[in-house]
């Protein structure tokens, strides 16, 4: 027998070593030992061995299982009353210091924007004062309403957000939530900068957030959330197939957990990237089945877009009378919860609809309310536009000079707006052909399709005849 | 959207507890986590539930799931902590040159006797992480895996491993 084999360590030091708490020497010697075969000490050891954790097949859960008889009666005999009671008074305990954090969060917001914003992240960090839970959520839920209407605030909000959420002390709340919210912190910066096209930091950000995650609850809702943001990346990159496939795991685990309003979250960014690869049939679909799957409790604003988006993708594919169907409850939510300028973009749309109805009039009246309303906001590409729309009913009502007075008044509106020189060639051709009575509806959407794809894309050329 | 009265949040929280404790004493059992570390277990999961009481659409739900990964979660870092304590001191036991050769050779012996009863694969790759002290993309490179691969690879078979000495044993499987 060898020496290994001999000295056995004590049934304590076997103990510790399978819970992790035996210094590293000793763990050497037990290690040792257990290499020599000892079949008396693997038995002590083997009683402290995990669980095995195993997904069965008729459920797809997993659950834990033993083949060895050790304890399998523990669970049976736990009194488990005691401990519910006392984890019940921490939780009231902890209740109410939240409900005094949370009474004190808007004042502390309020002391941290008033400070000068270069020594503003500084203060955040280093003041323990502003480490509260309640301060990341209202700097978060912020940034998120920023997001797309003032993307560079949205960058900074998060940016604090992110530097109190790091310095949460986890013992103060719960080790797993405080991830979870850091998690969270992350990725609306990393949601953020993406809206501010900084892919690469974007993405940086999504690392920590996923690194946060890991470490957090273990929520489904918390990781559908995150792949959400990722695929919206992707999607902007235009690495649409991965961004599918993440949206695919998202509609899957939301489903597993029961969380319809993520699933129809995710179902409408699947909508829009369907949109992106010009494929609107899938698009319509998607948004369809999105759409009736979003609480207007939890998201208003994300009910209204989508109600929106999807009128316009119906107008996009010629569903005009299926468009016409959702126009009364879109405007009704337009009314309630969408801005000015968010009025006048639906009523745009609205006029499309009764464009492609062959409701002419009714098309043309709205069209010019809307080209005044951008006129008023100095939006020329979207005067340019609608303009554009306009010119193409008066063409098929013959109405020429109405098409020249239109293509007259759009160049200085588009010139004073610094547009490039493409754009400008473009709207010169169509006053040319306005001029020339020649500018017919399939010249005029011409211009049109190449107004909207130069808009994303200011270097592409205006070719006359190129989509004839 | 209006933020929910927090004491009507509180009130809430507390009826979902009462309703939902028999499936939390279910999920708990079946899982037989020891009774001290139950404790930290739950009172994580409850406390998550409060700071996150507004984004949750279910909550008795939520935290029948919630108890349930956790409980998961619980047994594999129990697991982690064996699996790095050994494999720390196998790395520590195999690099020790002043080791007497009788001892050495005793430990070399042992060592092979263990791999020799794990699957091919893990034989390869434990050889040469601890016999030639390989790093984790060295060993991927040899063995003609991924680097993104190899540490789970790795992974389970320092599991294999650590059960083999720690639980299932080699001994009784001698014939």
């Amino acid at each position: 027998m060898s020496d290994s084999m001999s000295k056995h360590p004590n049934a304590d030091n076997l103990a510790r070593f399978m819970l992790g708490d035996l210094p590293r020497e000793e763990a050497r010697d037990v290690v040792r030992h257990l290499l020599s075969g000892c079949a008396e000490c693997r038995q002590v050891t083997g009683a402290w061995w995990p669980r095995e954790l195993a997904r069965t097949p008729e459920t797809r859960k997993v659950v834990a299982i033993d083949g060895r008889d050790r304890a399998q009666s523990r669970s049976q005999q736990q009194d488990y009353e005691p401990m519910f009671n006392r984890v019940a008074e921490t939780l009231a305990r902890r209740e109410r210091a939240f409900t005094r954090e949370r009474r004190a969060a808007p004042e502390l917001r309020s002391e941290l924007e008033a400070l000068p914003e270069e020594v503003r992240l500084e203060r955040a960090a280093s003041d323990p004062r502003f480490h509260v839970w309640s301060l990341v959520d209202s700097l978060l839920g912020d940034s998120r309403e920023n997001g797309s209407q003032q993307p560079a605030d949205a960058v900074v909000l998060a940016q604090l957000a992110t530097t109190v959420a790091d310095r949460l002390d986890e013992g103060r709340y719960s080790s797993a939530a405080v991830y979870d919210l850091r998690a969270r912190a992350w990725g609306q910066l990393g949601n953020a900068l993406r809206i501010q096209t900084h892919m690469w930091d974007a993405q940086k950000a999504l690392d920590v957030a996923r690194q946060n995650l890991e470490r957090g609850s273990g929520d489904a809702a918390e990781r559908c959330r995150l792949l959400v943001l990722q695929a919206a990346l992707y999607g902007d990159m235009k690495r649409f197939d991965e961004a599918f496939a993440l949206l695919d795991r998202v509609i899957t685990l939301a489903e597993r957990s029961g969380e319809d309003h993520l699933r129809g979250s995710a179902l409408i960014r699947k909508a829009r990237l369907a949109q992106r690869r010009d494929d609107p049939e899938t698009a319509v679909e998607l948004l369809r089945e999105g759409v009736a799957l979003i609480d207007p409790d939890l998201d208003p604003r994300q009910v209204l877009v989508a109600g929106h988006n999807l009128v316009h993708l119906l107008v996009d594919t010629g569903r005009y009378r299926e468009a016409l169907g959702r126009l009364d409850e879109t405007r009704a939510l337009h009314v309630q919860l969408g801005g000015r300028l968010d009025f006048v973009r639906f009523r745009w749309l609205e006029a499309k609809v009764y464009d492609g109805l062959g409701w002419m009039q009714r098309a043309a009246r709205l069209y010019e309310e809307v080209r005044a309303s951008f006129i008023e906001e100095g939006l020329a590409y979207d005067t340019a536009l609608v303009s554009l729309d306009l010119a193409a009913v008066y063409s098929q009502e013959k109405k020429n000079a109405e098409v020249r007075r239109l293509a007259e008044e759009m160049l200085p509106i588009f010139s004073s707006q610094k547009a490039h020189q493409e754009a400008i060639a473009a709207l010169l051709f169509f006053r040319d052909a306005a001029r020339n009575e020649t500018a017919t509806v399939s010249l005029i959407q011409e211009v049109a399709d190449y107004l909207r794809r130069s808009r994303a894309n200011p270097g592409l050329r205006f070719r006359a005849g190129a989509t004839s | 959207m209006t933020i929910p009265d927090r004491t009507s949040a509180a009130e809430s929280i507390s009826q979902v507890l009462i309703k939902v404790r028999p499936a939390l004493e279910r999920v708990l059992g079946s899982y037989d986590v020891p009774p001290e570390d139950a404790e930290d277990v739950l009172q994580d999961t409850y406390l998550t539930l409060l700071y996150k009481w507004e984004k949750v659409q279910c909550p008795e739900a939520w935290l029948v799931g919630t108890l349930r990964k956790k409980c998961i979660m619980y047994w594999r870092k129990r697991r982690k902590r064996i699996i790095d304590a050994m494999d720390a001191a196998i790395l520590e036991l195999l690099s020790e040159p002043e080791r007497p050769t009788q001892e050495r050779q005793d430990l070399s012996r042992d060592f092979d006797r263990v791999l020799g009863r794990l699957p091919e694969r893990c034989q390869r790759l434990l050889r040469l992480r601890y016999g030639l002290g390989l790093g984790p993309s060295e060993v991927a490179e040899r063995m003609g895996y991924r680097p993104s691969s190899i540490r789970k690879i790795t992974s389970r078979c320092l599991t294999t491993l650590s059960r083999e000495l720690a639980a299932v044993g080699f001994l009784e499987q001698e014939r």
